[in-house]
């Protein structure tokens, strides 16, 4: 249990002062409500306690003890968040002494603990069970008691009851009201909801715009608001305020009101005592609560009404009186504000003198804001770039190590003459790469690969598009997920293994591929034994391999296609043809373009089928006659059976830099062709 | 029509099926053979008389590690992108996009100069290391990191959970889709791996399966219901992994669901 006191807080997020400098003081075991609207700054100064955000300036004491730069758990506090933050994978139990396992707490005291908590709150019977089987009700005790079992200093509650239903929180507010009574811990409750401040609050602080408007009891509050703002707030419907001005005539003081200047009321002594010395230059706000109205004639009371004629009726006593004549304004129960019709502008330290109870301020000491605003920052940061960089390290190293070191070194040897069994490494400017121009076997590689590339790209892309439009439509019987797998299949299994299957489909005496072509009367092909076949071969794999990928992302790209405009074509009497060429295909555009780039990146660099079903025993290492001699199997050999490792860092550079550029073609080529939503 | 075409794309695998368990010399008929005879004699050969079992254990060791590893660093850099503000976070977010635009054939020559210098040449850490940090795992759990509601964190916080505690007993387990799709995407890459092991590797003892399943391609082509057994020995935990799971790798790889919305 503690008092919690503030002096002088501010918060700023960048240029924006999210808290004006508060100073107040929570007694010990005190249910202490903060109010006000959305972006009052309530929440943040909870957070401030909590400490989940350290203070730009100021100190915040717990007792005598300045915590303000304690991170979090060491402040002994607990919180209650608006969606109770109960961690949904664990049962309550668990949730319940997570903290405590954090904390080491020994495993009997932790059961222990959570026993008395849960039976304290009455959910014994819920601590095996998850969250997702409990009600609203429950989960709001369970967070209770998931911030009880850690024996709080203080009690933090953040919009607590929103979540639950009219009746629920009605029934709720009682009960944490009664459990605070039981347990004295000082509270600190937040809401935008004036009713809960009013029925649970011992004192309540109203705050808007990042200000203290008042601190008082509920009573305090509703009796004598101190500003517009207060009055307003609280009751429902809320105070009727009329401005004007004061005039004092033969000791009394008069009331003009600013719509009807010309009719002015007497103010009766108990009222205009309230009134502050230099009330006659200022605006002067009189506000009155609507159920202090009552039709008139009343006796005992003192009233004034205007009414829309400006007649004016008056009464005394202590009861209201007054007339309501359509929109009159009637003014009850003498109650006059003073304060400057814009809050805020209000003179410094306006807010300090609206306390009831206000804090006593050692003004002696000396303003050490801006110290502790300078290292709050940075310790906060310092935290946070340790942590950022220690978690990406592990990735990241691996990225630099095998990634993006090689891709630095691959443009240093491609320009030197190294080797794998020298220490020394010589310069050779661009000797690699004329050297590569004068090998007929680069040109070759370079043609197959660009005939390669250029065959299958457009054939995958055409077929994947076939195939994801005959694809597309819902669940069949076998449905579309079934076949989708299937089609999908191909690409998840090992290009070795399948290659197998493969070479016997390509066997020109026994193979399935002959026995197709003999059954369409065409007649036999060599396949992989061929100049001319080899590569196609390759290509047929190829596509087999991978049309099932683009399928997929082209159903992807089906489906992110709204029903709505489908129907609406159909709506129109568009059919087949037509609803492709001018719906589906522009609406496509961007996932065509993916497509085809991926495509070409990924031919462009094919190497395992070309090495399985050609390189091997088939026909020396690239097919008959280099006839499937691409680049990435080039650089392959060059480098690891010649051990020519410039030579084919030169070729690998020359690769890099075709990727690449046919990347940022085909970028440059969609960013004015292709429709993107 | 639709599963006919479908079916079309699933016959040279159910093939592979047909010649391991077919007659001896089902290969080499014509008409060819469509029914398959599960005679298991051949696989029970390859995988007894053989170093086979070696090379699936290699496979199954390699992939193993790959993908815890992959899950670790992928959890831990995707919760630095997504919850702690860095200098460098942005940085590094372009980083990983650039390793994606890499183009991996082209760095194949200075990987193997790389990995030669770190002594790393024919070990299993060679296979295992350099695709232990995954770009879209860590994407992946980034994105699914970002939808944890903030005050999970904060209550942790408040609790004294330490960041490490948090990851791993809380922010993880949230993210369970996405520790699945990471497992499944690495699963696959890694146990099909090639072309990696067949340039950094020349020792038989590390070997994994797809590596020797190419050697072996070369030494027993005659031997096709045999060749056909190992094939089918490499194929097999793909299979029914993706038999168990299609419509989650069919998402993952989709990046969403396939079916349409409005």
């Amino acid at each position: 249990m503690a008092r919690v006191t503030f002096r002088r807080v501010m918060k700023t997020f960048g240029s924006h002062d999210v808290l004006s400098p508060l100073s107040f003081e929570v007694a010990d075991g005190e249910f202490f409500v903060i109010v006000g609207p959305s972006g009052s700054g309530k929440s943040t100064t909870l957070r401030l306690v909590a400490g989940l955000e350290r203070p730009s300036q100021g100190e915040i004491y717990f007792d005598t003890e300045r915590v303000d730069q304690w991170p979090p758990h060491t402040r002994d506090v607990g919180m209650v968040f608006q969606n109770y933050a109960i961690y949904p994978h664990m049962s309550v139990f668990s949730n319940m002494s997570f903290g405590l396992e954090a904390q080491r707490t020994p495993k009997h005291t932790i059961a222990q603990r959570v026993q008395q908590v849960a039976a304290l709150l009455e959910i014994e019977q819920l601590l095996p069970k998850r969250p997702g089987e409990l009600s609203g009700g429950q989960k709001q005790r369970v967070a209770l008691g998931r911030a009880l079992v850690r024996n709080p200093r203080v009690f933090l509650m953040d919009e607590p009851l929103s979540n639950l239903d009219a009746q629920l929180r009605d029934h709720m507010r009682t009960e944490i009201r009664l459990l605070h009574d039981r347990l004295k811990i000082t509270t600190i409750y937040v809401t935008h909801d004036q009713t809960e401040a009013m029925t649970m609050a011992d004192r309540i602080m109203v705050m808007d715009q990042g200000r203290i408007q008042q601190i008082g009891t509920p009573a305090e509050i509703y009796a004598h608001p101190s500003t517009i703002f207060v009055a307003k707030f609280f009751g429902s419907p809320s105070m009727n305020i009329v401005s004007g001005r004061i005039a004092v005539d033969k000791n009394v003081a008069w009331f003009h009101p600013a719509h009807s200047p010309e009719t002015p009321i007497p103010l009766p002594t108990s009222v205009s005592t309230l009134l502050p010395e230099d009330s006659t230059s200022h605006t002067i706000y009189m506000g009155f609560r609507p159920e202090d109205i009552v039709p008139k004639p009343l006796a005992n009371a003192f009233a004034f009404a205007f009414l829309p004629t400006g007649e004016l009726s008056t009464s005394s006593g202590d009861a209201t009186v007054g007339a309501m004549v359509r929109d009159s304004l009637v003014c009850g129960r003498g109650w006059l504000a003073h304060h400057c019709s814009r809050p805020r502008r209000c003179p410094p330290g306006g807010p300090d003198t609206m306390m009831s109870r206000p804090v006593s301020i050692d003004s002696s000491q000396p303003d050490s804001r801006p110290k502790s605003h300078s290292r709050s920052v940075t310790r906060q940061q310092l935290r946070d770039t340790v942590w950022g960089y220690g978690l990406i390290l592990p990735s990241l190293l691996v990225f630099l190590i095998f990634f993006y070191g090689p891709a630095l070194f691959l443009a240093y040897i491609a320009f030197f003459h190294w080797s794998i069994f020298a220490s020394q490494s010589t310069f050779v400017g661009l000797k690699n790469f004329t050297t590569l121009l004068h090998q007929p076997i680069f040109w070759q590689s370079l043609l197959n690969t660009a005939y390669y590339v250029v065959a299958v790209v457009p054939a995958t892309t055409l077929l994947a598009l076939a195939l994801a439009l005959l694809l597309r439509e819902g669940m069949g019987r076998f449905g579309g997920g079934f076949s989708r797998a299937l089609i999908f299949l191909p690409h998840v299994t090992p290009v070795v293994a399948t290659s197998i299957i493969w070479v016997w489909i390509f066997n020109p005496q026994f193979g399935l591929a002959n026995v197709v072509l003999h059954f369409f009367h065409v007649p036999p092909s060599n396949w992989l034994e061929s100049v001319h076949w080899a590569l196609p071969s390759v290509m047929i794999y190829t596509l087999w391999h991978s049309v099932g990928l683009y399928t997929i992302l082209f159903l992807a790209g089906l489906a992110s296609i709204p029903r709505s405009v489908l129907e609406a074509a159909a709506t129109d009497g568009a059919r087949g043809w037509r609803v492709f060429k001018r719906i589906l295909w522009p609406l496509l555009g961007p996932i065509t373009f993916f497509v085809i780039v991926l495509a070409t990146i990924n031919t462009m660099q094919t190497f395992s089928q070309v090495y399985t079903l050609t390189g091997g025993p088939h026909g020396g290492a690239g097919g008959p006659a280099f006839s499937t001699t691409t680049d990435s199997l080039l650089i392959y050999q060059t480098a690891f059976l010649y051990l020519h490792f410039s030579l084919a860092s030169a070729m690998s550079l020359i690769l890099f830099v075709l990727i690449l550029g046919l990347t940022l073609i085909q970028k440059w080529f969609a960013d004015r062709f292709v429709f993107y939503r | 029509m639709r599963l006919a075409v479908a079916l079309l794309f699933i016959i040279p695998v159910y093939w592979i099926l047909v010649l391991a368990t077919g007659y001896h010399g089902a290969v080499y008929h014509l008409p060819p053979v469509w029914v398959p005879l599960f005679h298991w004699a051949p696989m029970v050969y390859v995988l007894t008389h053989t170093h086979w079992m070696r090379y699936v254990l290699n496979s199954v060791g390699i992939t193993t590690a790959t993908i815890v590893l992959v899950v670790a660093t992928s959890a831990l850099a995707g919760y630095a992108l997504a919850e702690i503000p860095f200098k460098g976070q942005t940085a590094y977010f372009f980083l990983i996009l650039g390793v994606m635009m890499l183009p991996q054939q082209a760095l194949l020559v200075p990987q193997y100069v790389v990995l030669f210098h770190l002594h790393m040449l024919n070990t299993y850490a060679a296979m295992v290391v350099p695709f232990a940090a995954s770009t879209s795992g860590i994407f992946l759990f980034r994105q699914f990191f970002k939808k944890i509601p903030v005050s999970f964190g904060e209550i942790a916080r408040i609790e004294g959970v330490s960041t490490l505690t948090y990851i791993r007993r809380v922010a993880v387990p949230l993210a369970k889709p996405a520790v699945a799709t990471t497992v499944l995407l690495t699963f696959i890459a890694s146990w099909n791996q090639f072309q990696w092991p067949l340039i950094m590797t020349n020792s038989p003892q590390i070997q994994p399966i797809e590596l020797a399943l190419s050697h072996y391609m070369q030494a027993y082509e005659a031997n096709w219901r045999e060749l056909a057994s190992a094939a089918l020995i490499a194929l097999s935990p793909i299979l029914l992994v993706f038999g168990f799971t299609q419509r989650y790798i069919v998402q993952a790889v989709a990046g969403g669901d396939l079916n349409a919305k409005d």
